[in-house]
């Protein structure tokens, strides 16, 4: 089961997901923070022509994921992208090493 | 702060212009303004010139310094300015803000892009270098992606509808058919819009600019000099300049650009007016969805309107308030550096009674340009001197 690494901010207090330092001010250190992996998909879009390095990848589906514990991510999200609906449950499925984190539907 | 005019402007047309170079565009642009301007080469104290991806798509960098050349101009400063495709706005706004605190009397401020010589891939690649690469579009998304993610949540949050957005793109493009610079000089149909080719779902091909070639110039000076060399000088009255969210994940509400609202109000504040007061607007239709948002967000109507506001008729040519009588990024054109300043060209034609798509009797305009996803944006107003 594959985890995704949160970290909560001692300077701002916001959760953010996986940086060296927070995203929101620069401060670095803070809390680590296991995350669940499971959230909403509060929005998506379905790549067709795609950069050149994903170019083999076409159609893919990338969307805004709201995890559970209050953070937002953007990630691809796998299985057929015409199936997928906004508010639907995903879960974290895999890291993949070239671009990042993917849900999968719930 | 010395008040500044503006006594030429010059652009190229836009589109896909095989035969010419990056320089040699934005060469040809500074020197239709320059005419305009009858203000001889030797007066000209500095060059800011807008672009985003010279040396990735025309192998070209140092851009400013080279065209100062060029221009026969050899030993003035130059500077290239960058903010994805708010590019050419913050380049107008140095020189506002050179000619304002008194540093220069005559800016030459441009901005070019020449997109047409790389493949679609490449390209893409290159417009997504305007978001966070680490935190971001490493996932693959693109800005067409990242607009579809937009715009998906405006039309679940405010109902926004697909026929509306895509009337966008039917005011743009029967506005750009007139416009003698534009890339597009064909009127779409609703129905060609909504049936185009898919892009990043929902956004289709026609809710996109193309990928374009061209440049536009201006010249500034103070207002006191500026009736010494045009009978119909434009007053620049406020700027503005603000960053957003670097983000789609950052943001605490994607359907709205921080940027876009801060730059706004520093604009209006600066000159002393409201949104209502504003006649006629050249914003940032980067897709159909950035258009609709942008009237909400530099306050013309009401957070969620923006969609009816375009489909009753109120931002056509005869409305409310005239939204890109030019026909906007979608039917004009984008070569990302240029747009800002092009954005500049059509609204000093509109307070000279010049245009193509006249606004009977503007007397306040408004330029909107945004970078990324709204990680920056530059706004203008504009009045008659």
């Amino acid at each position: 089961m594959p985890a995704l690494a949160g970290r909560r901010c001692a300077e701002c207090g916001r959760l953010s997901v996986a940086a060296s330092a927070c995203p929101f001010c620069g401060a670095v250190g803070g809390q680590s923070v296991e995350l669940s992996g499971r959230g909403r998909l509060q929005s998506f879009t379905i790549i067709r022509i795609a950069p050149a390095r994903y170019a083999a990848e076409a159609p893919y589906a990338v969307g805004l994921v709201a995890l559970d514990e209050g953070a937002t991510i953007t990630a691809r999200v796998s299985g057929a992208p015409e199936s997928l609906t906004l508010g639907q449950a995903v879960t974290l499925a895999s890291v993949d090493a070239r671009c990042g984190p993917v849900f999968q539907p719930a | 702060m010395r008040d500044v005019a503006i006594i030429g402007v010059g652009s190229t047309p836009f589109g896909k212009l095989e035969r010419q170079g990056i320089v040699e565009m934005a060469v040809a642009a500074c020197r239709d303004a320059l005419a305009e301007s009858r203000v001889p080469r030797e007066k000209i104290q500095a060059l800011y010139l807008g672009n985003f991806a010279g040396e990735r798509l025309a192998s070209q960098g140092s851009l400013a310094a080279i065209v100062v050349n060029r221009l026969g101009m050899s030993g003035i400063p130059a500077t290239k300015t960058e903010g994805a495709c708010a590019s050419g706005g913050i380049a107008f706004r140095l020189g506002v803000l050179g000619i304002a605190l008194g540093l220069y009397d005559f800016v030459l401020v441009g901005g070019v892009e020449k997109m047409s010589s790389a493949p679609t891939a490449e390209v893409t690649a290159a417009l997504a270098t305007a978001g966070d690469e680490t935190a971001e579009m490493r996932t693959g998304l693109t800005f067409p992606g990242a607009f579809g993610i937009i715009m998906r949540e405006h039309m679940a949050r405010y109902g926004t509808t697909r026929a509306q957005i895509g009337l966008v793109s039917v005011k743009n493009h029967g506005l750009g058919a007139a416009n003698p610079k534009a890339q597009f000089r064909k009127p779409v149909t609703l129905d060609e819009v909504v049936s185009s080719r898919l892009v990043a779902d929902p956004i289709r091909l026609f809710d996109c600019p193309p990928i374009s070639d061209g440049a536009a110039a201006a010249v500034l000076c103070p207002l006191e000099m500026a009736r010494d060399f045009t009978a119909k000088p434009v007053r620049v009255l406020g700027t503005g300049h603000a960053t957003g969210p670097a983000t789609l994940w950052e943001s605490a509400d994607v359907t709205t650009m921080p940027a876009t609202v801060r730059a706004s109000r520093e604009a209006y504040a600066a000159a002393k007016i409201a949104p209502a007061d504003v006649d006629v607007v050249e914003l940032h239709d980067c897709f159909t969805i950035a258009e609709i948002i942008a009237t909400e967000d530099l306050g013309l109507f009401p957070k969620g309107k923006g969609g009816a506001a375009v489909e009753e008729g109120w931002t056509a040519l005869g409305g409310k308030v005239a939204v890109n009588p030019s026909g906007g990024l979608i039917s004009k054109g984008h070569p990302v550096g240029a747009t800002g300043v092009a954005q500049i060209y059509e609204l000093v034609r509109q307070l000279r009674d010049e245009a193509a798509n006249q606004v009977r009797g503007a007397e306040i305009a408004l330029a909107h340009n945004l970078g990324g996803t709204g990680v920056v944006s530059t706004v203008t107003v504009l009045g008659r001197a």
